[in-house]
């Protein structure tokens, strides 16, 4: 081939590939990584709530859930209902999720991935209920079940009872999803204690991968 | 002759014989002065508070100065549309508002859009894009490049 055959292609070749070049380019970032959990109470930042472009919050009350038991009644393996005090509405909607004396769970967890990755829900309970004079009441006498107002099972936590140490309620809080239920405690009755008044807290905890 | 003089000569031929045989065809226009302001787009959830069924938009914005050199086309009656290639990670999608030198629009990542239609009467065609990008948070997974291109059709005579 002629030499100047050689350097026109050469040229016109680099020309070709410098304009498939041009573009402007935007890098986009991910989403941010977030985490939320409401059990009972809890505050929002504002009246808006979230749906309707509301804010989180961190605190309100602890909330209590709690039996008289009659002195008869006492360690007959009656069960005896609870009555929790904390908001019955779901902060995403308003929407009253809850019936009457139950205790709100629900959350959340944000996270750009293409996993269907899960955050754990755990809670932790010490071993027992304790009075004021030390006496206790083992906490396995306390069980749950689960429901929520429109809501079909199988719901995100199952029903269960407190065992003391830490234990996993559900591990299913899939990512980008808003996961809520409602708990009914029960106290299970099944041993004569002396009177007074026994409390215990347990914590729950959501933990994202 | 040299070997320069006669290699920029070839150049000229070769631009020469584009605009000769561009009946249909389609040309990448420089836009190389074309200019985003601003840094990485910081995307957002869409709903920050996800919805009972997952939920998972992400949306942000950027201005970019479009700067396009279309003078080799002068007196042209063309077509130019933006063009936003696939990408593989996640599905995009691209509106943007012009000030109406260039048309408004809107693309998915893999096509292309029109941006202006008609004769071309100057060097250059000069407008502000306000873009807003939307992409699938579950896809998304770590920063990713959006090249944006134009390119060039003229009509047949």
């Amino acid at each position: 081939m002629h030499p100047t055959r050689i350097a026109q292609y050469s040229l016109l070749c680099s020309l070709l590939v410098s304009l498939d070049a041009i573009a402007y380019v935007v890098n986009i970032g991910t989403g941010t990584r977030a985490v939320y959990l409401r059990v009972g109470d809890g505050i929002r930042a504002g009246a808006a709530n979230y749906a309707g472009g509301g804010a989180m919050a961190t605190g309100g009350a602890v909330s209590l859930a709690q039996v008289t038991v009659a002195a008869a009644a006492v360690g007959n393996s009656a069960e005896q209902a609870m009555t929790g005090n904390g908001r019955l509405t779901s902060d995403y909607d308003d929407f009253t999720f809850c019936e009457a004396g139950q205790i709100y769970i629900g959350g959340f967890f944000r996270l750009p991935n293409t996993a269907n990755q899960n955050a754990t829900l755990r809670v932790n309970a010490p071993a027992n209920l304790v009075n004021a004079t030390g006496d206790t009441i083992p906490i396995s006498q306390i069980r749950w079940s689960s429901s929520g107002i429109g809501d079909v099972p199988p719901h995100p936590i199952a029903d269960g009872t407190f065992t003391g140490g830490t234990q996993t309620l559900a591990t299913d809080f899939l990512r980008n999803t808003w996961r809520e239920t409602c708990h009914s405690f029960v106290y299970r009755n099944q041993a004569i204690v002396a009177a007074g008044t026994y409390n215990a807290r347990v914590v729950y905890t959501l933990a994202t991968p | 002759m040299n070997m320069l003089w006669r290699s920029i000569l070839c150049v000229g031929f070769a631009l020469a014989g584009c605009a000769a045989t561009a009946h249909a065809q389609t040309f990448p226009i420089d836009d190389s002065r074309s200019q985003v302001l601003g840094g990485t787009v910081a995307m957002q959830w869409q709903d920050f508070f996800p919805k009972r069924h997952s939920s998972s938009l992400l949306i942000g914005q950027f201005t970019v100065a479009v700067h396009l050199d279309v003078a080799a086309w002068q007196g042209r009656y063309a077509r130019i549309y933006q063009r936003l290639p696939a990408q593989p990670n996640s599905p995009i999608t691209a509106r943007w508002q012009s000030q109406g030198r260039l048309l408004s629009g809107q693309i998915r990542s893999g096509e292309r859009s029109l941006v202006y239609q008609g004769t071309i009467h100057s060097a250059s065609l000069q407008d502000t894009f306000v873009v807003h990008i939307e992409a699938d948070g579950d896809r998304l997974t770590r920063e990713q490049a959006l090249e944006f291109s134009f390119e060039i059709e003229l009509e047949s005579p």
